[in-house]
């Protein structure tokens, strides 16, 4: 962080000198393999067809060939210096574009790959050297994938975590009940795994993560897919586990709603570098509060003052407002107003444009 | 006293390791009565043609390049306990480690608190993988009974000893070219299998009476020899006394090469990381 006017103070009270998760300028690049397009002729007298596909040809055999001899390779700086502290019993967002970095953050943090340079710790364990003793105290789940036997009902994979973590007795049960109540998992617990929806799914998959009462969970895009109803569910289910258990989260989303929703703090990254730290009000008060609603009207333009039209399209005209500066009552009055008006969907703006606002203030200071 | 306790307690663990992925094999298996009786008739199926043209040749002409038909049933027996072993222990794709790789399931691994080892031996499959062991066990029992010369005390012995070094080269050869995946996971996803199993079909020719150039590469570069027929020859009493240690020799090496080279892929993969997570890269 080079920029101070980015930083919001993060809360004292965490303590700083035994932090749960610690990254220091943690480095990471990937060696990617590439290959040219072949530029288009120039043949001007090519149909319009070809040249409506753009000028590149795609690759060639000749570029096919040449490769075996000399390698495009590219290097892909995935985290570029990042530090950052979560103390324990903290509830932090790790948010970031789409390939901004957060799985592969949450990878090095779970011993799944090795930084480039830096170091990093999950509670006081680096996670490749000490992976053994840090994983009966961790928690990992990511949304794209499933830690339940593909072909066993949920039960069964619970009682094959009960075993291999060596839990005891009481703990399974506590947390059994537990996470059987919280997450309504009544029916699915006996349904086999390949059964189940996405949303069932990823609440099995929390329970199963849960039973080995993990001081600190990493959960990579847990929300990916989920209807509004199951994230809900899943948020209020992973705030009350903070509070009422004190374990330490740490969540990656690229969706501004569900973030909004989960933590007190959120730690921003984009291209690999950290571009704020600190809580949701104090982004607020850098980038605003950016929502995009689009209004489906009979044909006529609505008049809306303090909103930036986008576009239009058949009548769909979607909007951005600053909440922040056009309270939401103000809006609403504003459009009932407005004639014409069929359908209406409001939604916070996308991370992208919370970024390029961030490093528009960024630039502007 | 306190170290004595520790391995108890270690060898404990290792059972209930055991313990749970056999009960979860048994689990599968009978959650039907028809899929049962599906999954056992298959693998009668695949027992017997794994075995039956070699067999029928050494019956009809009364033994196969100096190998009486019962020795050839010795050979079959000794091959179908060396994988019937292998398959049963191999649950978790233990045999196939490229699989693991190739499908991303390591990052499974990654989190589960047991060394690495340990997560790849545990995962048996008693009741859906064991028919080849059983027909095995049963098919030497048989072949056994015609034997003609009294076997010395220490047979049994030599037996378990050559079985130990054949399926300690089937694994290691498998590791040493699963070795590759890391650095080719999607195209190298099948390679164990296909060393494994192409092993697997030349273990049952009997290569007594073979030229030379044919026996010795067996022996060597492509082990498959070492798979049962070499070893039947030294059950048999027909190998000299440095001949019999030949294959755990043999297998020493090899192993000791594979981890080598399977410590080396594993770190390149840790550091660079693959970004693969295949549709069949849940637990299986
Ligand atoms: N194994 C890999 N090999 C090459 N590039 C990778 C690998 N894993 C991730 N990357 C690249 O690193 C960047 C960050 O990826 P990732 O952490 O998955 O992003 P996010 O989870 O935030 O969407 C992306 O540009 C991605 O393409
Ligand atoms: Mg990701």
């Amino acid at each position: 962080m080079s920029k101070k006017g980015l930083t919001d103070i993060v809360p004292e009270d965490i303590a700083r000198e035994n932090p749960a998760v610690n990254a220091e300028s943690v480095t990471k690049s990937f060696t990617r393999w590439q290959r040219k397009e072949t530029p288009g002729g120039s043949d001007k007298e090519n149909d319009s067809e070809k040249e409506a596909q753009g000028s590149r040809k795609g690759i060639s055999w000749k570029e096919s060939i040449r490769t075996i001899f000399r390698q495009e390779k590219k290097t892909v700086t995935a985290l570029d210096g990042v530090s950052f502290q979560v103390g324990k019993g903290e509830f932090v967002a790790y948010a970031g574009p789409n390939g901004a970095g957060k799985s592969t953050t949450m990878k090095l943090l779970s011993g799944m790959l090795q930084p480039t340079s830096g170091t990093l710790s999950v509670l006081g364990m680096s996670p490749v050297r000490d992976r053994i003793a840090l994983m009966k105290r961790l928690g990992v789940l990511f949304g794209n994938r499933t830690e339940l036997w593909w072909d066993h009902p949920v039960i069964q994979s619970f009682e094959w975590k009960k075993v291999v973590w060596d839990i005891p007795d009481e703990v399974y049960q506590r947390n059994l009940d537990m996470v059987t109540e919280l997450l309504d998992m009544g029916e699915i617990r006996n349904t086999f795994a390949r059964e189940l929806s996405l949303g069932q799914r990823m609440r099995a998959d929390l329970g199963l993560m849960l039973l080995h009462s993990p001081e600190v969970i990493l959960l990579d895009e847990p929300t990916l897919g989920l209807d509004v109803v199951a994230k809900r569910q899943m948020i209020d289910f992973l705030k009350r586990i903070n509070q009422e258990e004190g374990v330490t989260i740490l969540v990656t989303s690229h969706d501004m709603d569900d973030l909004e929703e989960m933590a007190r703090r959120i730690l921003m990254i984009s291209g690999g570098k950290l571009v704020y730290d600190g809580s949701f009000d104090g982004l607020r008060e850098i980038t605003g509060n950016l929502t995009h609603f689009t209004v489906i009207t009979d044909g006529r333009q609505p008049e809306l003052a303090g909103c930036r039209l986008l576009g239009e399209q058949n009548g769909v005209f979607e909007f951005e407002v600053d909440l922040s500066q056009l309270p939401i009552r103000e809006l609403l009055g504003k459009l009932s107003k407005a004639e014409g008006i069929m359908d209406m969907e409001i939604k916070k703006a996308p991370i992208e444009l919370v970024i390029a606002q961030l490093y528009q203030t960024w630039k502007s200071t | 006293m306190k170290r004595k306790t520790k391995i108890f307690r270690g060898i404990r663990r290792y059972f209930q390791l055991l313990g749970i992925y056999a009960r979860m094999d048994l689990a599968s298996l009978t959650r039907d009565a028809k899929f049962m009786a599906i999954v056992i008739t298959a693998d009668i199926v695949s027992n017997i043609s794994s075995i039956i043209g070699i067999f029928l040749l050494a019956w009809k002409f009364g033994g196969i390049g100096g190998m009486d038909w019962f020795e050839v049933l010795f050979m079959l027996a000794y091959g179908n306990i060396v994988m019937g072993f292998l398959n049963m222990m191999g649950g978790c794709n233990a045999l196939f480690p490229s699989r693991i790789i190739g499908r991303g399931q390591w990052e499974h691994m990654f989190i589960i608190p047991l060394p690495y080892g340990v997560q790849l031996t545990v995962g048996i499959f008693p009741f859906t993988g064991s028919s080849s062991l059983l027909s095995g066990i049963g098919m030497l029992w048989v072949a056994m009974r015609h034997l003609e010369t009294t076997l010395p005390w220490w047979w049994p012995g030599m037996l378990v000893f050559q079985l130990i070094a054949s399926m300690v080269v089937v694994t290691a050869a498998s590791y040493l070219f699963s070795s590759l995946a890391f650095y080719a996971p999607v195209q190298c996803e099948e390679i164990a299998s296909t060393v494994v199993y192409s092993m697997e079909h030349t273990k049952s020719f009997p290569l007594s009476g073979m030229p030379v150039y044919i026996r010795y590469p067996l022996l060597t570069i492509f082990p498959a020899g070492l798979m049962a027929w070499f070893p039947t020859m030294i059950l048999l009493g027909k190998t000299t006394a440095f001949e019999n240690f030949y294959p755990a020799i043999f297998a020493l090496l090899l192993s000791l090469a594979a981890a080598h080279f399977f410590r080396k892929g594993f770190r390149y993969y840790v550091k660079k990381g693959i970004n693969r997570y295949s549709a069949g890269g849940h637990r299986s």
